[in-house]
C-alpha cells in the first residue's frame, strides 16, 4: 500500500528530467545571409596582430582582412601580381625598391591607404621584434616620397625581397587606427606598443572582410567590407570554427552546420566523393617532410660515410609511402626544393633501388648494414602518425640490413634535442615563410644556419651553390644554378625529402569558386555560396 | 562560534600544501631537459642569437633555477600566475577565459547526475530487488563503464548526424554569436541580455556533453543513494516514524533522506571537483573550449606557467570543495562540531 504513491512522485521527477534531456525541437535558425562557416584549426591562433602572429591559421584571417603590396597567384607561385602596389622598380644595385601604390584603396575605417601607412606597418613589424619581425630584417630605411610612392632601402641586396612583401605579416594596417589604440612604430615598440588587444578583436586593413571577433580556441568571425575598393565580396561573412575531429567535422558539413572543412583526414575522402552534396578539393602545400642524416663523424657515426647515407636513400620505398600510406594525396619533391618553386626539378630525386643500396653499403665498408637511431616528434610526419611512418622506414631499411631503432619523442623534447645537435638521423617537416627558393636553400645548405647547422652539415659544394643561386638576380641563370644545387643536395644525401603533402578540403556543393591557395589557404573574396 | 575559526584554520593549512605542489611541479619540469625557448621564439628566429638572448632575458630563463622558482612564488603571492609561453597572455586571463565553459558544463553534468541519480537511487533502494532496481543498476553500470570518447561519438552519430534531434559539437550553433561576456556562462549571459534563442541553443548544446561527462558521477550517486537508503530503512527511527502513521513518502523524504545526504554530499563535493578538472575527453570530442583542452595543450607544449597555474587552480578547487563538504556536515548532522 505504500509503494505506489512513492513510486509515482519519484517517477514524475525522473520523467521530467528525461523530458528536459530529450526536449529537442529544433528552432529553425533560418538565416538570410550567405556567410560561410569553415571548420579549421582555430586553436592554432595565438594573436591576430599581423606584427606578432607567426602561426598558420592566422594567415587565412589576414588574407581576408588585410592586403599586401604584392600578391602571389594560386596557380603560379613564381609570379608576382599587383596588390596594393600597382607597380614597383628595383634599382640596379638591388638596394632600393620603389613601390607605386594603388589610388583609391581605403581602409575599413574609411581612411585612404597611403605610403605612410605602409611605412608605419613595416617599421612596426620590424621594431616589435616579435616572431615574424625577421621579414623586415632586410629593410634599412623607408622613405615616403608622396602619398602614393614609397622608397625602401635594403641593407644588402636581397633578391627574395619581393617574395617577402607578399607575406601576410607585411600587410598594410591603418596607421591612424592602430596608433589610436596604442600602436607605435618607434624603435622601442617591443616594450611600448599596446595595440595587440585591439588587433586581436578588430582588423584595421583594406581587405574585403572585417574581423568582428576572435574567441580563442573557439572561433574567429569576419563580415564583408561593403566599401572594399575593388567591390564587395559575394559572401556576407566568414566564420572559422574550431574542430578537433575530422569525422565529426564531416558530419557537421553533411548536416549543413559547416560549409567547408579544412584539412580533412585522408581516409575520409571516400565519404566525401560518395556524397553528391559535397565536393573534394586538393590543394598543394609547400611543406616538405624529410629524412635528415648527419654527415659529421661524431654525430652521424656510420652515417658520416656518404655512401652509407646514399644507401639509406636508395633503400626507402617512396612510392609505397605515397600510395600506401598517403593514398596518393601527396607529391614527391626534388631534393629539398618543393614542386612549384623556382628551379624545382622533381626528376632530381631518389627512387628505391635495393641492389644499388647494397652495393653502396659494401662500398662504405659495411656490407651487413649498421645500427642507427631514427628520432622523430610525436606529431606525425607527412600527415602520417609517427608510429606508422617510422615503422615503414624501419622495415624498408631492414631489407638492406640497416637496423634502425625508433625514438618517438615529445615534440618540445625533439625540437630541443634537434637544436642542440644531438640527433644523428631524424624525420621532420619544413614549412616556408615566403616563396623564394632561398627559403629552402638558405637553411639546408650551410653549417651556420638552420637544419644544416643542426645536422652539422659541412658540404662545401652544396653551400657554395646555395650561396650563388640565392644571390643571383638574373632569373634564367638562377634557375640553372638551382638545378645544379639540387643535384649536389641529392648526392650529399644529408636531407632526403619524403613527401610534399596535399591539403584536402571538403566543401558543400553550394560553395562556388573554392580556390585553395598554398600560402593563404582560402581566398574568400572570389568565393560564392548559392542557396540550396 | 567555532565555524569561522575552523574555516580559517583549514585555509591556512592549505598554503603549505599548495606550496608543496608548486615545488614538485617545478622540479619535475626541470627534469624534462627541455629548453622553453623553443616554445617562445619562432623557429626562424631561433637562428638569431640576439633575439634568443633578448627572449631569455625577458622571460628570466637566463637565471638559475632556484631564482626562477622564487620569482614564481613571489609572483603567486601577488596573485600573478605569470605569462604563458604558448599564448603570450597572462595565465590568469587564460584561465578566466576557459574556466566558465568548463564550469557551465560541470554544473549541468552534476545537476543531471543528481537529478536522475538521487531519485533513481531512492526508488531502487526502496524497491530493492525490483525490476526497476535491476534495470537501473545495469544501465548505470553500462553507461559508467563505456569510455566517453566512444559513447560521445556514438551518440553524436545517432542523435545528431542521423536523427538531427540534438545539435553537434560546440557551445552554440555555428551561425550564432556568443552573448556579451558577463559571467562567461553562455546560458547565464544569454539570459542577462534576454536572448532566448541563444539560451536555447546553449542549453541544447549542453545536453550531450553533460550527459557523457555526468554518466560516471550519475552511476556513483545512484549506487551511494541506494545503499544508504537500504541502510537507513532498517533503522529503529524509521519503524517509529511508520508506526506513527506517517505516509511512506514522508518517511523516506523527511527521515531517511536526511541521513542519506551525508555520504551523498561527500561524494558530490569530490565528484564536482573531478568534473571541473577531468573533462578533457568530453571537451575534445565536443570541441568545448574549456580548461581541460587548455591544460592538455599546455602540457604537450611544456608551457610551464600555464601548467603550474592550471594545477594550482585545480588544487584550489579540490581544497575548497573539501572544505565546503566538511562545513555542510555541520548543517546536516548536528553532532558535528568544529572545535579544537
Amino acid at each position: 500500500m505504500r509503494k505506489p504513491l512513492l513510486g509515482k512522485h519519484l517517477l514524475l521527477v525522473l520523467v521530467l528530467f528525461l523530458l528536459i534531456a530529450l526536449l529537442s525541437i529544433s528552432i529553425a535558425s533560418a538565416q538570410a545571409d550567405n556567410s560561410v562557416i569553415v571548420a579549421a584549426d582555430v586553436q592554432d591562433i595565438i594573436t591576430l596582430d599581423p606584427a606578432r602572429a607567426y602561426e598558420v591559421t592566422n594567415l587565412t584571417v589576414f588574407h581576408a582582412v588585410y592586403e599586401t603590396l604584392i600578391n602571389v597567384p594560386a596557380d603560379d607561385l613564381t609570379a608576382l601580381d599587383p596588390g596594393l602596389a600597382t607597380s614597383w622598380d628595383v634599382s640596379d644595385d638591388g638596394l632600393t625598391y620603389t613601390f607605386h601604390l594603388r589610388d583609391g584603396a581605403t581602409f575599413s575605417s574609411g581612411n585612404p591607404m597611403t605610403a605612410e601607412d605602409v611605412r608605419f606597418s613595416w617599421m612596426r613589424l620590424k621594431n616589435i621584434k616579435g616572431n615574424p619581425s625577421f621579414y623586415a630584417d632586410a629593410i634599412d630605411s623607408i622613405t615616403v616620397v608622396d602619398d602614393l610612392t614609397l622608397e625602401v632601402t635594403l641593407s644588402a641586396p636581397t633578391p627574395a625581397f619581393l617574395s617577402i612583401v607578399t607575406v601576410p605579416a607585411m600587410s598594410v594596417t591603418d596607421s591612424a587606427v592602430v596608433k589610436e589604440h596604442g600602436g607605435t612604430d618607434a624603435a622601442d615598440a617591443d616594450t611600448i606598443d599596446a595595440a595587440q588587444d585591439y588587433l586581436d578583436q578588430n582588423s584595421a586593413g583594406t581587405g574585403p572582410f572585417i574581423l568582428t571577433s576572435w574567441t580563442p580556441n573557439t572561433e574567429a568571425t569576419m563580415v564583408r567590407n561593403d566599401s572594399y575598393w575593388a567591390g564587395p565580396a559575394k559572401i556576407s561573412g566568414v566564420t572559422l570554427a574550431q574542430v578537433n575531429d575530422s569525422t565529426t567535422a564531416l558530419q557537421q558539413l553533411q548536416r549543413g552546420d559547416f560549409d567547408i572543412v579544412d584539412n580533412l583526414e585522408k581516409d575520409l575522402t571516400d565519404q566525401v566523393t560518395a556524397d553528391s552534396n559535397l565536393k573534394l578539393e586538393q590543394g598543394k602545400s609547400l611543406n616538405i617532410s624529410y629524412l635528415a642524416m648527419s654527415p659529421n663523424v661524431t654525430l652521424g657515426g656510420p652515417l658520416a660515410s656518404q655512401a652509407a647515407r646514399q644507401a639509406v636513400a636508395y633503400a626507402i620505398d617512396y612510392q609505397g609511402i605515397a600510395d600506401g600510406l598517403l593514398l596518393g594525396y601527396t607529391d614527391r619533391p626534388a631534393a629539398m626544393l618543393p614542386i612549384g618553386i623556382q628551379g624545382s626539378d622533381p626528376s632530381i630525386r631518389y627512387e628505391r633501388d635495393l641492389d644499388m643500396s647494397r652495393q653502396l653499403l659494401t662500398e662504405a665498408g659495411m656490407p651487413d648494414g649498421f645500427d642507427v637511431t631514427l628520432s622523430l616528434g610525436q606529431g606525425g610526419v607527412c600527415g602520417i602518425p609517427s608510429e606508422t611512418i617510422s615503422a615503414k622506414l624501419q622495415n624498408d631499411l631492414a631489407e638492406v640490413g640497416i637496423n634502425a631503432t625508433i625514438d618517438i619523442m615529445q615534440s618540445s623534447n625533439f625540437l630541443t634535442a634537434y637544436r642542440s645537435q644531438e640527433l644523428p638521423m631524424l624525420l621532420s617537416t619544413w614549412s616556408p615563410d615566403y616563396l623564394d627558393a632561398t627559403m629552402w636553400s638558405d637553411y639546408f645548405s650551410s653549417i651556420d644556419v638552420g637544419p644544416a647547422h643542426r645536422m652539422m652539415m659541412d658540404v662545401p659544394e652544396v653551400a657554395t651553390l646555395a650561396q650563388q643561386a640565392g644571390a643571383e638576380t638574373d632569373q634564367s641563370t638562377r634557375t640553372a644554378l638551382y638545378q645544379q644545387y639540387q643535384q649536389a643536395q641529392k648526392d650529399a644525401a644529408v636531407f632526403v625529402p619524403l613527401c610534399q603533402n596535399r591539403i584536402l578540403v571538403a566543401a558543400s556543393s553550394q560553395i562556388q569558386n573554392l580556390v585553395f591557395h598554398p600560402v593563404y589557404f582560402f581566398d574568400f573574396y572570389a568565393m560564392d555560396k548559392t542557396s540550396s | 562560534m567555532g565555524l569561522p575559526r575552523y574555516i580559517l584554520r583549514r585555509l591556512l593549512l592549505a598554503i603549505p600544501m599548495l606550496f608543496g605542489i608548486t615545488l614538485v611541479l617545478f622540479i619535475l619540469y626541470n627534469l624534462t631537459q627541455v629548453d622553453p625557448i623553443v616554445m617562445i621564439v619562432g623557429e626562424r628566429q631561433l637562428n638569431n642569437p640576439q633575439i634568443v638572448d633578448a627572449a631569455r632575458e625577458q622571460w628570466g630563463l637566463n637565471r638559475p633555477a632556484w631564482e626562477q622558482y622564487l620569482t614564481y612564488i613571489g609572483n603567486y603571492l601577488h596573485g600573478d600566475l605569470g605569462m604563458s609561453f604558448l599564448t603570450h597572455r597572462s595565465v590568469i586571463d587564460d584561465l578566466r577565459l576557459y574556466l566558465p565553459a568548463t564550469a557551465e558544463l560541470g554544473v549541468v553534468a552534476l545537476l543531471f547526475a543528481i537529478g536522475i541519480g538521487v531519485p533513481a537511487g531512492i526508488l531502487a533502494g526502496v524497491r530493492r530487488g525490483s525490476l526497476f532496481d535491476r534495470v537501473a543498476w545495469a544501465v548505470s553500470l553500462l553507461n559508467a563503464s563505456l569510455p566517453p570518447f566512444w559513447t560521445g561519438l556514438i551518440l553524436l552519430f545517432f542523435l545528431y548526424y542521423h536523427l538531427g534531434l540534438l545539435p553537434g559539437p560546440g557551445r552554440l550553433d555555428p551561425r550564432m554569436t556568443a552573448p556579451p561576456t558577463v559571467t562567461g556562462l553562455y546560458m547565464m549571459d544569454s539570459l542577462i541580455v534576454g536572448n532566448w534563442t541563444t539560451f536555447w541553443s546553449a542549453l541544447r548544446h549542453l545536453i550531450l556533453p553533460a550527459f557523457i561527462l555526468g554518466s560516471f558521477t550519475l552511476a556513483i550517486v545512484m549506487r551511494v543513494t541506494r545503499a544508504a537508503i537500504i541502510d537507513e530503512m532498517h533503522n529503529e527511527y524509521i519503524r517509529t516514524a511508520r508506526s506513527k502513521g506517517l505516509s511512506e513518502r514522508k518517511v523516506v523524504i523527511s527521515h531517511a533522506l536526511r541521513n542519506v545526504l551525508i555520504p551523498l554530499v561527500t561524494i558530490l563535493g569530490l565528484a564536482f571537483a573531478g568534473l571541473l578538472s577531468g573533462a578533457v575527453m568530453t571537451e575534445t570530442i565536443f570541441d568545448w573550449p574549456g580548461i581541460g583542452t587548455y591544460l592538455v595543450k599546455a602540457a604537450s607544449a611544456l608551457d610551464y606557467p600555464a601548467i603550474q597555474g592550471g594545477t594550482l587552480l585545480i588544487a584550489i578547487i579540490y581544497i575548497l570543495m573539501n572544505l565546503v563538504v566538511d562545513v555542510l556536515y555541520g548543517f546536516l548532522d548536528p553532532r558535528v562540531r568544529y572545535e579544537h
